[in-house]
């Protein structure tokens, strides 16, 4: 399709952005009554909690989180992914056939995942994580976000030990993440954000993670995706997204210096997730130079609703710094929605 | 093989020398005392004080089950890239962030020009030297992996930063040479994640070594090395420490493919389970290992650091080493 003549379609002025919030969110700050989870964590690995008492623990810190989301001013909100171990573990824990290895480098975040190892009995899950969507709908009164590690990622991030080749494993991980995801719809999550931070360092892995998300897609039923791309220039397999079966892109803008401009001047024919405020550096930006920024590339995009949001989940900066980046994406929300 | 040059610098190892990555577990009575200290319950002596004695502890242990290669143990430092940060002036302490599970650090923030502050860890290097006869490792982070684990609001990028840090490395490097130290560890841990950016780590590490007279080693743990291999050989550092365990061995293969051309400390343990492996399993990884690189070559160690196990289990872990490293000792003699 000719992007083109789809951006002259645009309504100039008719576009509203969305403050959201990315994904992860810090689970403990400088301050000892803001590490309650830490402490119950420690509690619970020597036996002196139980499970039970861990999960409230985990219950009453996503309130806590909204609440911080809600006033920051965040419209779209998430449960801070503060169950999750890691993005691929907690995957692997809540379905069938995997176990769960040693630890890795969890790209240049100085944060490590626990690498899943993938065995012929591969099937679908144990209702988990549709129950966490369930509880993030039910304590926001605002759009509640799940959030779930795509097919290409997860197939990357574990070893597989099964006797299935890559081909029929993307497409059994697609088909298992979109009925997930279906779940967490079914739960009561108004979008499901897929997350594929792997793609964009191996564009030559595309074909393999569009046949992955071919099947997701198929899955999902008819709950809501955003596949979010990050930790690289998405310059680069922009035109292949395109066609991608979603309904918005969630897009990293802080390693490709020159995506907005593109996406001014060649416009774009669907919704995008602005991931411009940095999630990787302390440094604030001002609400008043983004804005400018993003207000070309806004005016050419096909759609009526865009997000604007954080470069990537926020767990790797201090709280307070993730707090102050809550509050600048709703500030420039703010300027842009006018 | 460099086994000339800590000839040269007067060191005399054996075969197989035994050695550690880094860090041991704090003794409980030394967390309760730092946490004492925190609250402002006891005076910084004390604190001092317990920290010298659970150095004096790590070492007589090293020494009893007969490591070659020692290390204090950094029983006074907390995060490996924080320690530094804390008295560089130009860095800001920053906050908690999440490492893995239940691990957090002080992540901190280049907020201004960094200098040179002055020795950093010489004191402590002199001091554990007095104890013991056997040689103890000066123990750096390397510029590019503090660059990395810091937020940087000051310089224009992170080269630019890189190579600032890798100047007042460079000083402390210099200053433990003064003071008789031989053997020095510069940790690079950060080098395995963004193969793009090797040529900025080896640039710093150039920065730090050249033209300093000591044998040095570079740890690197828990990334993609089939990435950055076999051009990671090329970092200026004599022997690479490499965990190895923790992915079942599977560097093994590129080493058959491409000849490991240093000396390489090789990562027989896991430190990140409580299992205690055997000595057997123990022995069979360094038979594996001596498949692929020549005997004069290696060194043997944990994985990487111990601090996160308990006193005990990193007790138990190094002595099964050491059983094993022997054993293969003397089946190489027969
Ligand atoms: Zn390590």
């Amino acid at each position: 399709m000719h992007l083109f003549f789809l951006a002259v379609e645009v309504t100039i002025g008719g576009m509203r952005i969305i403050a959201s919030a990315h994904s992860s969110f810090p689970r403990v700050g400088d301050r000892p009554e803001e590490q309650k989870l830490r402490r119950a964590f420690a509690g619970l690995e020597k036996g002196k909690i139980t499970e039970a008492e861990y999960k409230s623990a985990q219950d009453e810190l996503i309130s806590e989180i909204l609440t911080i989301q809600e006033s920051a001013g965040i419209e779209i909100v998430t449960d801070g992914l503060i169950r999750w171990y890691d993005h691929a573990s907690h995957l692997a824990r809540n379905l069938n056939g995997f176990e769960i290895n040693g630890l890795l480098r969890f790209f240049d975040t100085n944060t490590y995942f626990r690498q899943p190892i993938i065995s012929d009995k591969i099937s679908g899950g144990n209702g988990a994580m549709a129950d966490e969507a369930g509880f993030l709908a039910e304590k926001t009164s605002r759009t509640a976000k799940a959030v779930i590690l795509g097919p290409y990622s997860m197939m990357r991030m574990s070893q597989n030990s099964s006797s299935i080749n890559r081909e029929e494993l993307i497409e059994k991980l697609g088909t298992i993440i979109g009925s997930e995801i279906s779940r967490m719809g079914a739960a009561g999550a108004a979008i499901v954000q897929v997350e594929e931070p792997f793609l964009i360092r191996e564009p030559g892995g595309f074909d393999l993670f569009a046949a992955g998300f071919k099947a997701l897609n198929k899955a999902r039923g008819n709950t809501p995706i955003l596949p979010a791309f990050y930790f690289g220039d998405c310059g680069k397999i922009l035109d292949r997204l395109v066609d991608l079966p979603a309904d918005i892109l969630g897009l990293d803008f802080t390693y490709s210096p020159g995506l907005l401009e593109k996406i001014a001047v060649d416009g774009f024919p669907k919704p995008i997730a602005f991931g411009i405020i940095d999630g990787r550096n302390t440094r604030m930006e001002s609400a008043g130079d983004i804005a400018r920024a993003i207000e070309k590339a806004m005016v050419r995009i096909k759609g009526d609703t865009c997000h604007i949001t954080s470069s990537c989940g926020l767990e790797f900066l201090p709280r307070d710094y993730a707090i102050a980046k809550l509050e600048l994406t709703s500030k420039t929300a703010k300027l842009l929605n006018g | 093989m460099s086994r000339e040059l800590l000839n040269r610098l007067g060191i005399e190892i054996p075969l197989l020398p035994t050695t550690s990555v880094g860090s041991f577990p704090k003794p409980p009575y030394l967390t309760k005392a730092r946490s004492d200290r925190k609250k402002e319950l006891i005076s910084s002596d004390d604190l001092y004080n317990l920290e010298q004695q659970a150095t004096k502890e790590w070492l007589d242990f090293q020494e009893s089950i007969g490591m070659d290669i020692l290390v204090d143990g950094e029983m006074y430092r907390g995060d490996m890239v924080a320690y530094f940060a804390e008295i560089i002036p130009g860095f800001d302490p920053g906050g908690l962030v999440r490492s893995y599970g239940n691990r957090y650090y002080y992540k901190p923030i280049i907020k201004s020009k960094l200098k040179y502050p002055g020795p950093m860890t010489v004191e402590w290097w002199k001091r554990a030297q007095t104890l013991t006869k056997k040689p103890i490792k000066g123990m750096l982070t390397g510029p590019y992996t503090i660059m990395d684990w810091s937020f940087n609001e000051y310089y224009p990028d992170r080269a630019a930063a890189s190579y600032a840090l890798a100047e007042l490395i460079r000083d402390e490097v210099s200053e433990l040479i003064g003071a008789g130290c031989k053997i020095i560890q510069v940790d690079e841990p950060a080098v395995s994640v963004r193969p793009e950016e090797l040529e900025i780590a080896k640039n710093a590490l150039q920065i730090v070594t050249e033209g300093q007279n000591a044998y040095f080693i570079t740890h690197i743990c828990y990334g993609a090395f089939e990435k950055i291999y076999p051009a990671m050989l090329d970092l200026p550092v004599h022997n690479f420490d490499l965990e190895l365990s923790n992915s079942d061995l599977d560097m093994l293969e590129h080493f058959a493919r491409h000849p490991f051309t240093k000396d390489i400390t090789f990562g027989v343990v896991d430190v990140h389970t409580h299992k205690i492996e055997d000595v057997e399993l123990i022995k069979t990884r360094i038979e594996q290992a001596l498949k692929y690189l020549p005997k004069e070559a290696v060194w043997i160690d944990p994985d990487c650091g111990l601090k996160t196990r308990t006193v005990e289990e990193s007790k138990q872990k190094l002595s099964n080493i050491q059983a094993a490293v022997e054993a293969v000792r003397a089946e190489l003699q027969e």
